[in-house]
């Protein structure tokens, strides 16, 4: 177990954070009353696996996803989680036992937009931005059509 | 009809009920809101109108120890329920029917018992500070926090993990997450006065008891967690205590290594210290199968000897929610009828 720790310590500090590349653009949004101020990608990472339940404000955060098989969601999961959604059924299998569940499922774009939109402490993720006044972008991670540039890296990948 | 064959009925139906459901669940597993059923793979039943879900998981296995007959049993059948009402107020229980059917002499004297394993309620003062009050599992290492058999890679248990601390303990406890310390810490200290809440007769309470267990995370999903508790237990182990613990995760690419270390040191001298561990290692051979081997060892007081165990088995994810589990355990100084022989189960989280 200390040899284990020696080697992921050295591997830690040499290890250098690198921006993914190749998958889709996306934007992280929230409701613009919802008053939740800016996030970093950890923060977004902390709030996708139930880690960070509440905003600033004291709302409850209520984040959504689309379908693991979304080509969006893969690029979501992997880029600000570091693992597929099949790598984390583990992580959701234990922390059911626990009794949180992981955020909800929602089929479409459309249907994460009005979500944001209505819901107080709502938050998603889109691969390009509407003018709906009611919606404001956080992050972006690449040229999301659409939208204002709140540009973030990547984390490392865990899991292929 | 004889009473064997009758159980053995019983098991057959009760097994090949389990197996069915679970079947059949793939059909609702889109998990997509909007769908006509208010079950959902993995995040159990929600009670239409409340904020109330319910979960549950069952087990039956098939072991061949060398020295008895085979028995096959449906283990337990555990229900879990809890309302989350959005707010900063959770209530949480669980409750396992142990030893529930069972073919052979092996398990006489093991009659079923209704265990309250969980009860509890939480309140999150913030994301990283949370209350919680009742009875829950004892929060040394890792394994015995996620000890439900659908979680766990192998059907038996790491002995370190059964018989150097009590499972559960009735109490309080701060516990949170600081994700934004380092790569993320998530915390718990408690402590219990020993009024355990529905005590479990087979097993040994504590009588007093503090202490705290740390997860740090590092790179590449390691985590490095450490234990400490100072207690007294109701019965069978003399003197006070302080137990120290060190447990390990690391997951990459489907590659899993896991290890826990306890050294339990006793005030009534020595010869009444106990240690014990296990290192495991899991590796996927095809989609749904896993290889797993493992190795412990448990020193328990007033022996002379370590009993060492050795596991090597298999791990077929027929679903997230179905998992079949064979494996062979080999004993050395084997005194405390640590598992030994053919062990397989299969195991359903609902």
């Amino acid at each position: 177990m200390i040899a284990a720790a020696i080697l992921i310590a050295f591997v830690d500090f040499v290890a250098l954070p690198a921006e993914r590349t190749g998958a889709p653009p996306f934007a992280v949004i929230v409701a613009s009353d919802s008053d939740t101020g800016r996030i970093t990608r950890d923060d977004a990472a902390s709030i996708f696996r139930r880690k960070q339940t509440f905003w600033k404000n004291g709302l409850r955060v209520q984040p959504v996803n689309l379908p693991a098989s979304d080509p969006l969601r893969q690029a979501f999961s992997r880029c600000v989680l570091g693992q597929a959604p099949e790598a984390l059924e583990d992580y959701w299998r234990q922390m059911y036992f626990q009794g949180v569940l992981p955020p909800r499922v929602l089929e479409s774009e459309r249907a994460v937009n009005l979500f944001v939109a209505t819901t107080p402490g709502g938050i998603g993720y889109v691969s390009t931005c509407t003018n709906d006044p009611r919606i404001t972008v956080l992050i972006t991670f690449g040229d999301v059509p659409n939208c204002p540039k709140r540009t973030a890296v990547c984390v490392p990948l865990q899991d292929s | 009809m004889p009473e064997e064959v009758r159980v053995m009925a019983r098991l057959c139906s009760v097994v090949a009920a389990l197996l069915l459901t679970a079947h059949a669940l793939p059909a609702f597993a889109d998990n997509i809101e909007g769908a006509d059923t208010d079950y959902r793979i993995d995040n159990g039943l929600k009670i239409p109108g409340t904020d109330i879900n319910v979960g549950s998981y069952g087990t039956a296995s098939l072991d061949n120890h060398p020295d008895t007959a085979p028995r096959l049993a449906v283990d337990a059948l555990s229900l879990f329920v809890w309302w989350d009402g959005q707010g900063r107020w959770k209530f949480f229980s669980e409750l396992e029917y142990e030893n529930l059917l069972y073919t052979e002499a092996y398990a006489k004297g093991k009659n079923g018992y209704l265990s309250l394993e969980r009860l509890y309620a939480e309140y999150a003062l913030t994301d990283t500070v949370g209350l919680r009050a009742g009875k829950f599992l004892t929060p040394i290492g890792r394994w015995n926090e996620i000890h439900a058999t659908p979680l766990v890679w192998t059907t038996s248990r790491p002995l370190a993990t059964q018989y150097l601390f009590p499972d559960n303990m009735s109490g309080v406890m701060v516990k949170g997450s600081l994700p934004n310390v380092g790569r993320g810490i998530d915390y718990s200290f408690y402590a219990s006065d020993g009024e355990e809440i529905r005590p479990n007769p087979s097993l040994d309470p504590f009588r007093e008891a503090v202490g705290a267990h740390v997860v740090v995370n590092s790179l590449y999903g390691a985590q490095f967690g450490f234990s400490y508790v100072s207690f007294e237990q109701e019965h069978s182990k003399p003197g006070h205590n302080q137990l120290l613990g060190s447990d390990f995760l690391w997951t990459h690419n489907r590659f899993e290594v896991m290890a826990e270390a306890v050294y339990r040191r006793s005030d009534a001298g020595s010869r009444n210290d106990e240690w014990g561990g296990y290192v495991q290692f899991v590796a996927p051979l095809s989609e749904r199968l896993y290889g797993v081997a493992r190795y412990e060892n448990l020193h328990l007081a007033q022996q002379s000897v370590t009993t060492q165990v050795r596991v090597a088995g298999l791990n077929y994810k027929l679903s997230s929610h179905l998992i079949l589990k064979i494996e062979w355990a080999s004993s050395r100084n084997n005194r405390i009828g640590a598992p030994d022989g053919l062990l397989s189960s299969v195991s359903v989280l609902l």
